[in-house]
């Protein structure tokens, strides 16, 4: 197989001649990786360039610029596993959605039962993973997992059926307490825990859960977690389980290391503790907080005075929605309000831009913040915690003007 | 070379009439990469026990912000008690001692 496929890209090569050549991305990446040119960027089946951090498994960044509009081409869309042995191959013709547990009736459904049997219902979410910008912890101390930047997050259009309608139809017996969610992917080491999380019953009945089948109006690619993923909007990344076959309903809590010591967060108001300390008391990580980022122009982009430059961006939150993203220029002495792009639902990336016009030489910090309809704004630093979660400090670039 | 633009033009044709007659099966091929290792005393020792579960990006993302107390000491012993990584005590320190040498950030 591998062997049939050298060949043909050789062939294939050969044909296009020497010209075509320079554009074949597999002709021209090396795959080495030195400590120095790490994270690389590299081209994966199916995406675009993205900045990857490790191969197995595999853990793909969005780079900043797509942060310019509001929605993230599935192409783009950041990639993030914890465990190497991930689906590369599904057959839907023997995978199953199977419901078993303290349910009335155990329940194992193909992807056409699912589409056929249930109302299709469709949201814009943001998706981001609760270490998104761990990296801009590091000159107070490198919290532990992958240094991400920018790009552990994007906002896509989700469309499935609501996780309620499912499990109703399984039948959710009265003293049931939590919902547990599997995946397709595994642990190459057999005794290493693999992934299992558990979220309250309530929330999986009575709020706006659903199990998605497609992103942006295409199947789920199987590096985002085809064919079927958790969507559990205003939430943190950890919870949207990918690739979901087993769903059980338990009358006790799950307890495992995902539940009980993975992504915990200081338990106090800033969700943080001095550099280097442990909490004292910690919780799961549930909601994200309100954030925004720069997607153009890029950091230290030389205009000239006089010229316009179109600063824009994206703004989240838990799902209050966003009030106004402010810009200062000033180092965050005044504020000026940007203009806001269309509202695509509380839980989705809200694009905001300016258009700016430097009137004087010299280099100009531009610093952005947001504020959500319930009056949280962002801080200039994220308070620092051990598992670096939940960074949403004030996002800056410099413009340099000549 | 023409003949073998014609015999790699059927080999694509039959492998996407394959691909159409299986339309329920979704695959990839993901890539693998070459991850070059500072050389140190006990390198090896890390090759030999911290390679099976995942690449050695998790450990260079780890050596650029400051560095904190003990941290290969601490991810180290992670491994072994939460990932059930085996690896004995002995092995434990030699790899600590590589990592410490080759990739902490003491600034
Ligand atoms: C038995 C499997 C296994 C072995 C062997 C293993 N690891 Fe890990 N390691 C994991 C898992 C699982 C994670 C969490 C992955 C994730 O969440 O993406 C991890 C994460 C990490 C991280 C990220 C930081 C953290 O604490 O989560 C680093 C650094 C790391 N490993 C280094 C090492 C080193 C050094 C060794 C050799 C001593 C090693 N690993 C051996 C399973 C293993």
């Amino acid at each position: 197989m591998d062997s049939r496929r050298d060949f043909l890209k050789k062939g294939i090569l050969f044909a296009l001649g020497s010209v075509a050549l320079r554009n074949v991305s597999f002709a021209e990446e090396s795959n080495v990786i030195d400590f120095k040119d790490y994270p690389k960027m590299v081209k994966y089946p199916g995406k675009t360039s993205l900045i990857m951090y490790s191969d197995r498994p595999p853990l793909l960044e969005t780079p900043r610029s797509y942060f310019a509009s509001a929605v993230t081409p599935n192409e783009a869309f950041f990639v993030r596993w914890h465990l190497a042995n991930i689906p590369t191959e599904v057959n839907l013709k023997e995978w199953r959605l199977n419901i078993t547990g303290n349910v009335k009736k155990p329940v194992s459904l193909s992807l056409d039962d699912l589409k056929s049997m249930f109302e299709p219902v469709s949201y814009y979410a943001v998706l981001q993973c609760s270490g998104n910008g761990r990296s801009f912890f590091e000159n107070k101390q490198t919290p532990l997992g992958i240094q991400w930047k920018y790009g552990a997050m994007g906002n896509a259009l989700w469309t499935g059926v609501r996780l309620a309608d499912v499990l109703n139809y399984a039948g959710v017996k009265g003293d049931s307490v939590e919902v547990a969610f599997a995946g397709l992917d595994k642990a190459p080491y057999p005794e290493t825990p693999n992934v299992e999380r558990a979220l309250p019953v309530d929330k999986c009945l009575y709020e706006n859960l659903i199990l998605a089948y497609e992103m942006n109006g295409e199947p789920i690619s199987l590096l985002n977690g085809f064919p079927l993923r958790l969507i559990v909007p205003g939430w943190y990344a950890t919870h949207w389980i990918k690739s979901v076959t087993n769903i059980t309903v338990l009358n006790t809590e799950l307890k495992n290391f995902w539940m009980e010591k993975a992504y915990h967060i200081p338990d106090n108001a800033c969700h943080c503790v001095q550099p280097g300390e442990k909490p004292k008391k910690a919780r799961m990580i549930t909601e994200m907080n309100v954030k925004s980022v720069i997607g153009t122009p890029d950091d230290n982009t030389v205009v000239r005075v006089g010229e316009v430059v179109k600063i824009a961006g994206v703004a989240f939150d838990q799902g209050f929605g966003i009030k106004e993203v402010l810009i200062s220029f000033d180092g965050g002495k005044t504020w000026k309000e940007t203009g806001l792009g269309p509202d695509l639902g509380r839980y989705s990336f809200r694009e905001w831009f300016y258009y700016f016009r430097p009137t004087t030489k010299g280099n100009i910090k531009v610093m952005v913040r947001a504020v959500n309809k319930n009056g949280e704004t962002q801080p200039m630093e994220a308070g620092w915690n051990p598992g670096g979660y939940m960074w949403n400090g004030i996002d800056s670039v410099t413009i340099k003007v000549v | 070379m023409k003949k073998l633009l014609a015999v790699s033009l059927i080999a694509l044709s039959v492998s996407f009439a394959k691909a159409q007659e299986n339309k329920d099966v979704y695959k990839i091929d993901l890539p693998s990469y070459d991850w070059k290792m500072k050389d140190g005393k006990y390198k090896e020792v890390f090759e030999q026990n911290c390679l099976m579960c995942h690449s050695p990006g998790y450990v260079f993302g780890q050596a650029k912000g400051k560095s904190g107390k003990d941290m290969w000491r601490t991810v180290v012993y992670q491994m072994i008690n939460e990932f059930k990584a085996p690896i004995s005590k002995e092995n434990a320190e030699k790899i600590i001692e590589y990592l410490n040498e080759n990739y902490t950030n003491k600034n």
